[in-house]
């Protein structure tokens, strides 16, 4: 026998000072008003074996806000500590969290021989409570192990697949779920290996497909090769006859490389010629056109002027410094006069001193003005500048007359040595064409050497260079077929390995869609038969969710409850039924049913989840405060139902109404050998904690 | 003058059949099953004792001819249990009617939900629509029966079970061996040709 023997608390949530709760019977019934503890206790109880509460996490509080440490211990620094005693087969178990939930909590549990570490504590909790590990632990006290207000509605209000999930859990079918999954992914594997193959085949198709062309047209090509000899003759012929002016000798020496360079090199030479040709023609048009005698008449005309102007100019010059040098002379000697006439003129007396007349100095100054005026504008000075003037005008004339006949001088002689230029390119054009004669590859010859390379010429040489390119260009084609046709055996090879390959490949992607195949038909399937396997599971527990439900007896008509599963869209999902069994119709409670009768069908999930876990279930069960909109005919079934549970497993039922307590205490009483019911009254709170009164009722 | 007896009409009786599956049942639940006579009437009723209740069985067939006998029953059941050793159990006391015809009228619908809903003296529980036959009489005796837990799972071997699921949805057999197999070994499902 397993169960809840005692518990005490510190600094956990409404517990500040240290409270130990004797728990040690079948059945315990917590009472008392709202706010007084009765949750802080079964909170503790889930804190102490799992290290979490779930509602205050789900309830957003800020990262930071310590929920489980009690609030005035948490000011002072100080850590939640709850210790747990299980009565288990082999004695008393004993196992303590200490911890906050902003730091994180530890487990530990004593030995004679000292303290476990943590994993060590939490394999022996589960051992303690018959469990295999301590994950079924911390999934059995969430999933069943105490019903809570706001985990009731969760229940039916849990999607189809979240519902499917807490079945399989419980039934221990979670595997299945793993199965699902893993077909799922060798199937992707599968496909993208399929997929992988079909691209090899698609390239052996394509190479096939390329070697038959090759191989094709290699073969097309072997019918020529045949009279690729004499057509070569016959091109060679074409080239080295020659016509009554020139010979054109050609050397073939079969190389593709050299016959290239021979179709170059003449088309060069053919263009080369041409080009010069077009040149000469027009030079010697120019240079014909070109008569010089005129130019250098002129020429020296110009010259014979320019040597006489020039030293005209030059005796102008002289002559013109030294007038200019007499007229400044002049001009100094004026301006003197007129310093020395404003300096006396102040030395005057006021009267004169021959005559004793007053002296006007304003008129005598304005005669002495008159005078120098006279003399400035005197004939010497005047004749003079006019002389500068008249010889500065046949000096510049002079000048024009030199620089005119320069540039006459050197566009004379730009334009001789423009037709020297043209006789020089003219001269040049013709050895370019003699040296012609002797190229790479060929030759040619003027077969009459007494005639000159003139025009007509010319112009036969680069028409057979035409014709010599031409035939080459032939001949190399001929040849760039025969060396095609002497690789159609490889070409064959290479046909024969893309045959072996595109096979290959072709037997791959059989393989491998095979395996797609495979791995499709057991993925589609697994869902369903998971979902087969689960059904079958059910069906060995479902009349005990409906047990429950029968016990309750809360809708008039729709009396019985059930499952119905299904697979959408590769998922599988359970749904909750209500059936009438007079007229068999199936419906959803949450259709039918009112908040109080819903309440009705959660509380048989969790009762029936909690009876059912198998291997996962656990000694106990604790329902707090369960009375939720029930009314008194649900409320009499459920205490009706709670005798029962006594006898299956530890039953822990909290309540703030009175009426419900009593009626529990009533209930149950201890009325066979073994039973117990604890009763632990809540009756008023501080900050140091709660207040309650605990006893223990014994047949 | 005689002292005046409540006439109940036979109908109460009607299906012994059903009755007698009531009665065995809560036998094999370890209840105590005894004929007690009705205080103020000249017939008896079938009583189930266990430990926590005591209950007084009623079977008939059609609701609608057993809703007043019903009532006289219950009253005389509580005056039985108040005055007898078990006035203890009297908390504990309830009428139990089956009737094997389910409700057809709105009448009756209503007199069957105001009859149970009346927690005074006993605690009644009405149950319609029990064909005599165990399974059905044993879910309408439900709320006296203790809670019933599955002893083993169904299914015990889980990947075995869905071998068999694969086949029988078309996986070819050597597929789903090959699939189980290597999943049981490595946890992942391997396929080879």
């Amino acid at each position: 026998m397993r169960r809840l023997k005692r518990i005490e608390i510190e600094g956990f949530r409404g517990f500040a000072s240290r409270s130990e709760i004797n728990l040690d019977a079948d059945a315990v019934l917590v009472t008392g008003a709202n706010g007084l503890g009765k949750t802080s206790l079964t909170d503790a109880l889930v804190w102490g074996l799992t290290g979490a509460l779930d509602q205050m996490s789900d309830r957003h509080l800020r990262t930071k806000e310590e929920y489980v440490v009690n609030q005035f211990l948490h000011k002072t620094g100080g850590v939640a500590e709850v210790r747990i005693a299980l009565e288990t087969p082999d004695g008393e178990f004993v196992a303590r969290r200490k911890g906050s939930s902003i730091g994180g909590s530890t487990l530990t549990v004593e030995t004679d021989s000292g303290e476990l570490d943590q994993t060590e504590s939490e394999a022996r909790l589960a051992d303690a409570l018959g469990l295999s590990s301590y994950d079924d632990v911390v999934t059995a006290v969430r999933g069943w192990g105490v019903l809570r207000q706001d985990a009731i509605r969760a229940v039916l209000s849990a999607k189809p697949e979240e519902f499917q999930e807490r079945l399989r859990d419980i039934l221990g079918l979670g595997v299945l779920a793993d199965f699902e999954e893993s077909t799922k992914r060798i199937l992707k594997e599968r496909s993208r290996q399929a997929a992988e193959a079909r691209k090899v085949l698609e390239l052996a198709e394509r190479q096939l497909s390329e070697a038959v062309d090759r191989l094709s047209r290699a073969q097309s090509s072997v019918t020529e090769t045949i009279q690729s000899g004499e057509a070569t003759k016959a091109v060679v012929n074409k080239i080295t006859s020659t016509d009554d002016a020139i010979e054109l000798r050609v050397d073939l020496s079969g190389d593709v490389e050299v016959a290239d360079g021979l179709i170059q090199n003449a088309a060069e030479v053919e263009a080369s010629l041409r080009n010069s040709w077009i040149q000469i023609n027009q030079l010697q048009a120019r240079v014909a056109a070109t008569d010089l005698t005129q130019p250098k008449v002129k020429l020296a005309e110009a010259r014979t002027r320019l040597a006489a102007n020039r030293a005209a100019a030059s005796s102008l010059e002289d002559s013109l410094k030294a007038v200019e040098s007499a007229v400044t002379a002049l001009k100094r000697e004026a301006n003197t006069r007129s310093q020395l006439a404003a300096l006396a003129l102040p030395l005057l007396d006021a009267k004169c001193p021959v005559c004793k007349q007053p002296i006007d100095r304003d008129e005598v100054k304005s005669h002495l003005d008159h005078l120098l005026e006279m003399e400035e504008g005197g004939t010497a000075l005047a004749e003079a500048t006019e002389g500068a003037s008249r010889q500065r005008e046949s000096l510049e004339s002079l000048q024009l007359a030199v620089a005119t006949d320069e540039e006459i001088e050197r566009a004379i002689l730009a334009e001789t040595a423009a037709a020297d230029q043209r006789r020089e390119a003219l001269s040049a054009q013709s050895l370019l064409i003699s040296s012609l004669a002797d190229q790479p590859h060929f030759r040619l010859k003027l077969l009459d050497a007494e005639r000159d390379f003139g025009d007509d010429e010319v112009l036969r040489t680069c028409d057979a260079l035409s014709v010599l390119a031409g035939a080459v260009s032939e001949i190399t084609r001929i040849n760039r077929r025969t060396e095609v046709a002497s690789r159609v055996p490889r070409l064959k090879q290479e046909l024969d390995a893309a045959q072996a390959k595109r096979g290959a490949a072709q037997q791959s992607l059989e393989a491998e869609a095979k395996l797609e195949s495979q791995a499709k038909t057991l993925a589609d399937a697994a869902t369903g038969a998971s979902l087969d396997v689960t059904e079958e599971a059910l069906r060995g527990i479902g009349p005990y969710f409906g047990s429950v439900f029968e016990r309750l007896a809360s809708h008039p008509t729709f009396r019985e409850l059930g499952l119905a599963h299904d697979v959408y869209y590769g998922k599988a999902k359970t749904w909750a039924r209500l059936r009438d069994p007079v007229t068999e119709i199936e419906v959803n409670p949450q259709i039918v049913a009112s908040e109080g009768q819903l309440n009705v069908v959660a509380i048989s999930f969790f009762l029936a989840f909690a009876m059912t876990a198998g291997s996962k279930s656990l000694p106990f069960v604790i329902l707090d405060d369960p009375l939720q909109s029930m009314d008194d005919m649900n409320v009499l079934g459920f205490a009706d139902l709670c005798r029962h549970l006594r006898d299956e497993k530890q039953l822990i039922v909290t309540t703030h109404d009175e009426r419900f307590g009593a009626l529990l205490s009533r209930k149950l009483e201890p009325r066979r050998a073994g039973q117990a019911l604890g009763q632990i009254e809540f009756s008023a709170w501080d900050r140091s904690g709660p207040m309650f009164v605990s006893s223990l009722v014994a047949p | 003058m005689p002292e005046k007896r409540a006439h109940l009409p036979n109908a109460i009786d009607q299906n012994p059949a059903l009755l007698e599956i009531a009665r065995e049942s809560l036998r094999e639940q370890g209840f105590a099953i005894n004929i007690v006579p009705l205080p103020g009437a000249d017939f008896s009723i079938t009583t189930a004792e266990d430990s926590y209740s005591v209950v007084a069985l009623l079977a008939g067939t059609d609701w609608a001819e057993m809703s007043v006998p019903s009532r006289i029953v219950a009253s005389g059941f509580h005056t039985w249990v108040t005055e007898s050793e078990l006035y203890a159990k009297r908390w504990d006391a309830y009428l139990l009617c089956l009737a094997e015809h389910p409700l057809s009228s709105s009448d009756d619908f209503f007199s069957a939900e105001e009859f149970e809903s009346d927690t005074r003296r006993v605690r009644k529980y009405i149950r319609t629509g029990v064909f005599p036959e165990p399974e059905p009489v044993r879910r309408a005796l439900a709320p006296f029966l203790g809670l019933e837990t599955p002893t083993s799972r169904s299914i015990v071997d889980p990947l075995k079970a869905m071998r068999e699921k694969l086949r029988g949805r078309g996986v070819d057999p050597e597929v789903a061996d090959q699939a189980v197999e290597s999943f049981t070994a490595t946890g992942d499902v391997r396929l080879s040709q």
